[in-house]
């Protein structure tokens, strides 16, 4: 006779075999180390960490996905001003930044008065509560940007065009090259009716190196620009009332999305073979989302794009294609309560090319080793 | 995160973690894969500590060790599909190490990966269907119909296991 007859001799068997498991232990203090590690080696791909999951199909019944709209792409050269040097420049300037000592935030970050006089190659920034001026060099990669040290904070000076918005626009800094020291950034705009200056600030424990100031994005009417002047191209796409821009950067290797101001930008180091996505504006965290941008970038003409689902858990919603510079943009919306699941339905994805001949990411990403 | 925040969170893997490692075992019998299940979400929890830490960080680690375990066996079975490679009968498979609880454990690998998953959620870690549906990313009646099915299942096997022992006597 079996010794399993109800629900209660199975909690019973259950609880009998976890009481004889062999012993487990994790130590917190490897816990913590290894999540720290972790965060350093994702914080270039944080657009797609939206962990894993399914759809549920209340979604396509009710029938809530699907492109709508117009859709526009293009390709724009960013557009880096240079300084007038002819004029005199003054600032003082609220970072609204807590300085980090690697163990915690403390602060706030002091006033900080930005200066450049007519003629002069160099900005200079100055700590207002003691005068005391900040060491200052140029950033490796972006024309006409300067990077100054504070006491567990760095400053990034942007020369950047009229009409940036500090809400949307993002200091994407080479994160290995600060360990875990550097913890969140503000940014701040000034204009004095002249000229525009975006000062990014950023918690940091060691000074940020001038080569490893990497890139920084901003949108100005709907266009994406990088510091450094690279090519952006980019593709708006619209799908069940919302808007989406994706763009990406060959040159900075760059990936990213923007909805409508002031949300913020999203960026992420580009993956050829990866599946992106991205949460629509004012929703949550992982586990919280319920409408998710869904994107990946394919070889030109790419045409009836899929995802290749497991059998018991994923989504059919279709995806669209649009050109993202000389390549295809393939993106979907889903949308659902268990949305923040939809990676573990997905194992592939899969289109026909120009020809018409079947083709799939994962044997891309296999041929490219 | 630092000081007092990673303190708190230290507390609450020494807190958790023996009852998630249990569960882990259950779904895989294998003690270095459960201490890895529970490590890999046990991270992502403390990657996002500073919003789940006034919520419901158990629950939150438990939903991403499900969706974790789910990745693991589709990816096996992936790897399965590309390699030609069959898996290995439950029969051939190491037997887990342990005393009486040994025949459980084995039965439970022997039931498909969501079925397990819904039985160690609902029996073992004694969550409702409905919460049981929130962190396995299923619905409710996919949970009360796959935990029906485990039930009949594990007694289907368990009863085997009686009596091929009963047999070899």
């Amino acid at each position: 006779m079996s010794r399993v007859r109800t629900a209660d001799d199975l909690r019973r068997l259950l609880a009998t075999a976890a009481a004889e498991a062999p012993p487990m232990h994790l130590e917190p203090d490897a816990v913590i180390a290894a999540a720290q590690a972790r965060r350093r080696r994702t914080m270039w791909r944080a657009v797609g960490t939206l962990g894993a999951a399914a759809v549920l199909v209340t979604a396509l019944v009710l029938g809530l996905t699907g492109p709508l709209g117009e859709l526009r792409s293009s390709t724009e050269p960013a557009s880096v001003p240079e300084w007038d040097t002819t004029r005199d420049f003054s600032a003082v300037v609220e970072t609204g930044l807590s300085a980090y000592d690697g163990e915690e935030l403390h602060g706030p970050v002091p006033a900080l008065e930005v200066t450049r006089s007519a003629g002069a190659e160099r900005f200079t920034v100055t700590d207002t509560t003691n005068g005391e001026q900040l060491d200052g060099a140029p950033a490796q990669g972006l024309p006409g940007s300067e990077l100054f040290a504070g006491e567990d904070y760095a400053v990034l000076l942007i020369p950047a065009p009229r009409g940036v918005d500090g809400r949307s626009t993002e200091w994407l800094f080479d994160w290995s090259a600060l360990g875990n020291s550097g913890v969140g950034q503000t940014a701040r705009v000034v204009d004095d009716g002249g000229q525009t200056l975006l000062v990014h600030a950023m918690a940091a424990a060691t000074p940020v190196p001038p080569d490893a100031v990497g890139e920084v994005v901003w949108v100005v009417d709907g266009t994406i620009g990088l510091a450094s002047g690279e090519e952006v191209q980019q593709a708006e796409v619209e799908s069940a009332g919302e808007r989406l821009v994706v763009w990406r950067s060959p040159g900075s290797d760059l990936v990213g999305t923007f909805q409508d101001p002031p949300s913020p930008l999203m960026a992420s180091h580009f993956t050829r073979y990866a599946l992106y996505r991205s949460p629509v504006r004012g929703e949550g965290a992982e586990g919280q989302v319920s409408r998710l941008w869904s994107f990946v970038v394919l070889p030109e003409g790419a045409q009836q794009v899929r995802a290749v689902l497991d059998d018991e858990v994923g989504t059919v919603v279709p995806f669209e294609t649009v050109p993202l510079g000389p390549e295809t943009l393939a993106y979907r919306l889903l949308d659902g309560v268990e949305v923040a699941q939809s990676d573990t339905g997905v194992w592939d994805v899969a289109w026909r090319d120009a020809s018409g001949e079947p083709r799939h990411l994962s044997d891309l990403a296999r041929d490219a080793g | 995160m630092g000081g007092e925040s990673d303190e708190e969170f230290a507390g609450f893997v020494r807190d958790a973690s023996p009852r998630l490692l249990a569960a882990a075992w259950l779904l895989t019998a294998d003690r270095h894969s459960a201490e890895e299940l529970v490590q890999d979400a046990l991270e992502r929890v403390y990657l996002r500590w500073p919003r789940l830490r006034s919520g419901q960080p158990l629950a939150y680690a438990r939903k991403v060790m499900t969706n974790l375990h789910t990745d693991r066996w589709r990816r096996r079975r992936r790897e399965v599909l590309v390699e030609a490679v069959p898996e290995r009968p439950a029969s051939e498979r190491p037997s887990p190490p342990g005393g009486a609880g040994v025949d459980v454990v084995r039965a439970l690998q022997q039931l498909p990966p969501r079925e397990r998953q819904v039985v160690v959620w609902r029996y073992y870690l004694d969550q409702s269907e409905q919460r049981t549906a929130e962190e396995l990313g299923v619905s409710p009646g996919t949970v009360k119909s796959s935990a029906s099915r485990g039930l009949a299942r594990m007694r289907e096997l368990l009863s085997e296991g009686d009596e091929s022992r009963a047999h070899s006597r």
